[in-house]
């Protein structure tokens, strides 16, 4: 499609950009493409979207655990050996999904996450037209997402607009009581956390 | 000051000009702190003076949805702003 | 001034375009390029995140609009290495 090809020429010449930008530093003996690369890959390694899963099912299973993840999720995080403090200084919140209330994470403002745990952010999550869209209309867009909430369900929309980065604590799916911690967290996905899935 | 849970507060006009997080839909907006998150730099302050910023305190403001969006959802919406975005009402 | 990243309950957006299936951390390899310069730059000190936030917002709002969202750091990280004199 003429929309795509479109896409990939540009992205050609911002590699381009990059390039230049790279070699420049690299001339300037400012930092190499192989440091740039490390850096990259020891943040993927530790934050990643099974973080979030775990927490979730940790918290699913352990009264006392989710107590304290919901009041004060950065206490929770060292409890389970998740270090955050190779980021800036950043409170995570977690907020807890009900039957009477449905939370829903956006960055109006930039695209703020909690990278540091999870790793980068969902496309659409980044997108302009998420950010414009689901403050105004929060019901509408999660059934674009195929998320229908009951009409009694009320939605909280959470807009990250400063220093906290929140994650949601969707609710335990029925039937799941016989599982253990790790199958619960298979059950967990990526827009779960986020609040535009149901899990 | 710091103000407690509860607290009934307005949001300011938007700053013209320069970095602020205050959203433009959440300006002159009522609103109740929920939560007290601290005090950090005040990112207006830190693009004009990164090395010295003055700190602000922040709160997490809950919004009634219909009053930020009369044709909106009828649910809530969060957002954390510092004290210099809000004034206290009376 | 127009504030183009200030889009809470702007409207005229349509539908939001949504990635089946589990989505790769990034899309090519220069977009984490761009990730791993601004992460290097942070933590170096060069510049804070307010002032990257601020660099992006500075963009030419029809810029800002057509660009991808690393696009739009790599402009962010170009403005603060040219104003901090870190590259002329």
């Amino acid at each position: 499609m003429s929309v795509h090809m479109h896409d990939h020429e540009r992205s050609a010449a911002v590699s381009n950009r990059v390039k230049s930008l790279v070699a420049r530093l690299e001339r300037e003996g400012i930092t190499t493409e192989a440091e740039l690369d490390s850096l990259v890959d020891s943040f993927l390694l530790s934050a990643r979207p099974e973080n979030g899963y775990a927490i979730v099912a940790r918290a699913w299973t352990d009264p006392s655990f989710k107590a304290q993840l919901l009041d004060d999720a950065n206490a929770a995080m060292a409890s389970m050996g998740i270090d955050l403090s190779q980021w800036a200084s950043v409170t995570l919140r977690v907020v807890e999904n009900t039957p009477e209330n449905h939370n829903v994470i956006v960055c109006t403002l930039c695209s703020c996450y909690p990278i540091a745990l999870l790793g980068p952010s969902p496309s659409w999550y980044k997108s302009l037209e998420y950010r414009a869209r689901v403050v105004r209309e929060p019901r509408k867009v999660l059934e674009e997402f195929g998320l229908t909430l009951p009409p009694q369900t009320l939605i909280t929309v959470w807009d990250s607009t400063a220093e906290a980065r929140y994650m949601v604590l969707p609710m335990r799916p029925a039937g799941t009581e016989d599982y253990a911690e790790d199958e619960l967290a298979a059950l967990v996905t990526r827009n779960g956390l986020i609040g535009t899935a149901p899990v | 000051m710091t103000l407690v849970a509860g607290t009934r507060v307005r949001t300011r006009e938007q700053r013209t000009g320069g970095h602020t997080r205050l959203p433009r839909y959440l300006q002159h907006a009522q609103g109740v702190v929920v939560a007290s998150l601290g005090s950090f730099p005040l990112p207006d302050a830190v693009v004009a003076n990164p090395n010295d910023p003055r700190q602000s305190e922040l709160y997490t403001v809950a919004f009634p949805a219909w009053s930020i969006f009369p044709d909106g959802d009828n649910g809530t919406i969060c957002a954390d702003l510092f004290e210099e975005y809000l004034e206290t009402e009376s | 001034m127009e504030r183009p990243h200030d889009l809470g309950g702007s409207q005229g957006f349509g539908q939001i375009e949504i990635e089946p299936g589990p989505e790769a951390p990034f899309h090519h390899e220069w977009e984490a390029r761009v990730f791993a310069l601004n992460r290097f730059f942070l933590k170096r000190g060069t510049y804070t995140l307010d002032e990257f936030r601020y660099a992006a917002e500075r963009m030419d709002p029809e810029q800002y609009r057509g660009a991808s969202y690393y696009e739009r750091w790599l402009n962010a990280i170009e403005t603060l290495l040219a104003e901090k004199g870190v590259l002329e």
